[in-house]
């Protein structure tokens, strides 16, 4: 199986770098089906007769590993490399599949949290980081330009897997009796994904060590937060610098996901006016919004810079979420407006973070520490829909009705977004004391090895100032 | 530019076998792209009519 290792996709001389995009795209279009679990809501709940919370808990499950896998096996992706994890992801992911429709073909719902949730959730994790330390090396150049397009990918899976699923549920047919239209589309999602996630695991190729793109000079000194050194996974928990960016992170995801969840119910209270059918066009709109922000935000960050462009996802975010609460219902084109600017600023804040990482900690291992700053969107998956639903039910258990009763939650996010732009405010350059010794963090970078407990640790772990000026 | 691989010339053919697997993978992903913005975007004209 040595094909599958790091070494043996090294490309060789002359080999064009776009060739790697599509891989990527393939693996991240797969996995965003994710986000269009809830077509298979209805027809699950119907089919076990159970409540919509147990039925949302295999997506939860799912996003819980997804944090949890990128975390725990980021080093395992930054070892064995771009083919070898991109495979683990679609063996996941397209068993999750599975077994979810064993599940539910044998009327067993663990089988169906353990087959989507646990298992594809995994998948979801892995596949989500595996592209993104080979798409910055081999676009050290424009490195936001080249995560946008691929985390562009796992918003735009869902815009392509929701009317799939949903025209597969209509062509199998089934009901509530019969589970046969939901095993026959999870079948067929399972071998779409793996032929898919398994091309793009084949045409993955790692630049070899000493390639630059024609005309690029690589950075031999560091400029404001960009660093021409390494850390690695291990040292950047230990930067106050990280756990910074996993506050920016959450803040910005815990803001957008709070509309996000709720966007369908949310226009339609806002404005009476709005039926189901023209919320469900508002709802793809924002994930339209979500996409292209992944993108064109990402991109942009290449040219203004990471911290200035976090500054305006999470300053101007924070405006127009105040003036979505208080102006807002005075306009459906206004409210529309806003919340696809905000939609926007929720993806970029999703695809400009490598690069961020990148910038800060150098590219030895910002696959391994992506997956660990993940866990910010785990905790924020929780925390966002958790205060937009438990205050519109107490609002509403007090007789509010309307936009009241998201206002309250719309000012939280207020603050919320404020408390990331004063996170992002402070991210510092990392102290030396945390880089690796330059000769040894080549070696392992092109061997794709880890060290986590590096000769560079630091005996003080103190973050300071100070130590970044020495 | 030298790469870990110990053979050159498999490196050449195992290149070479990848460039019309990623071209059409380019095709695939814009196709579902497609696919998916135009079913999203009949939805959104909803929104607006």
């Amino acid at each position: 199986m040595s094909f599958l290792d790091r070494e043996s996709t090294v490309a060789g001389p002359g080999y064009n770098r776009w060739l790697f995009p599509p891989a990527a795209l393939a693996v991240h279009l797969s996995i965003g089906q994710v986000y269009a679990f809830s077509v298979f809501k209805i027809p699950l709940v119907e089919h076990f007769d159970s409540s919509l919370t147990a039925i949302g808990a295999i997506f939860s499950i799912s996003i819980v590993m997804l944090g949890l896998s990128a975390a725990v096996l980021g080093t395992w992706v930054e070892r064995s490399g771009p083919r070898k994890a991109m495979l683990a992801s679609g063996l996941c992911w397209a068993s999750g599949f599975l077994i979810g429709a064993l599940g539910v073909s044998t009327d067993q719902l663990w089988l169906v949290y353990l087959g989507y949730g646990f298992i594809g959730g995994i998948g979801l994790g892995i596949g989500y980081i595996s592209p993104v330390s080979t798409l910055i090396k081999w676009f050290p150049d424009r490195p936001g330009l080249a995560t946008g397009l691929a985390i562009m990918g796992f918003g735009g899976g869902a815009l392509i897997a929701s009317p799939l699923s949903a025209r597969l549920l209509e062509t199998y047919g089934g009901n509530a009796e019969s589970p046969d239209g939901i095993v026959a589309s999870f079948l067929t999602l399972a071998a779409v994904y793996a032929v898919a996630m398994t091309l793009g695991a084949f045409t993955a190729r790692v630049p070899a060590k000493d390639w630059a793109p024609a005309g690029f000079t690589p950075h031999t000194d560091s400029h404001g937060l960009r660093t021409s050194a390494n850390v690695s996974a291990g040292n950047a928990i230990r930067t106050r610098a990280f756990w910074l960016l996993w506050v920016v992170l959450f803040c910005n995801v815990t803001a957008g996901i709070g509309i996000l969840e709720q966007a369908s119910p949310m226009i339609q209270d806002f404005f009476s006016s709005v039926d189901p059918e023209e919320a469900a066009g508002f709802v793809g709109l924002l994930s339209l919004a979500n996409m292209a922000g992944r993108f064109v935000w990402s991109s942009t960050s290449d040219v203004v810079g990471r911290k200035p462009i976090y500054m305006a996802y999470l300053g101007i975010g924070a405006v127009l979420y105040f003036l979505l609460a208080s102006a807002g219902p005075s306009s459906t084109f206004l409210f529309v407006a806003l919340a696809v600017v905000i939609l926007s600023f929720y993806g970029g804040g999703f695809a400009t973070v490598p690069a961020y990482l990148k910038d800060l900690f150098g590219g030895f291992q910002v696959g391994a520490i992506h997956g660990r700053l993940l866990t910010a969107w785990s905790a924020a998956g929780i925390a966002g829909p958790l205060i937009v639903n438990a205050i519109a039910d107490n609002r509403k258990a007090a007789g509010a009705e309307g936009a009241d009763l998201y206002q309250l939650s719309l000012f939280i996010m207020v603050g919320i977004l404020v408390v990331g732009f004063l996170a992002n405010l402070a991210v510092r350059p990392v102290p030396e004391r945390y880089h690796e010794p330059t000769d040894q963090a080549d070696d392992v970078d092109e061997a794709g090895g880890v060290r986590t407990g590096s000769t560079a640790a630091p005996t003080d772990l103190r973050d300071t100032p100070e130590g970044a000026r020495r | 530019m030298t790469g870990t691989a110990s053979n050159p010339t498999s490196h050449r053919a195992s290149d070479r076998a990848a460039i019309p697997m990623a071209i059409f993978l380019w095709v695939l992903v814009t196709c579902a792209l497609a696919y998916g913005v135009i079913q999203t975007l009949a939805k959104v004209v909803k929104l607006f009519s």
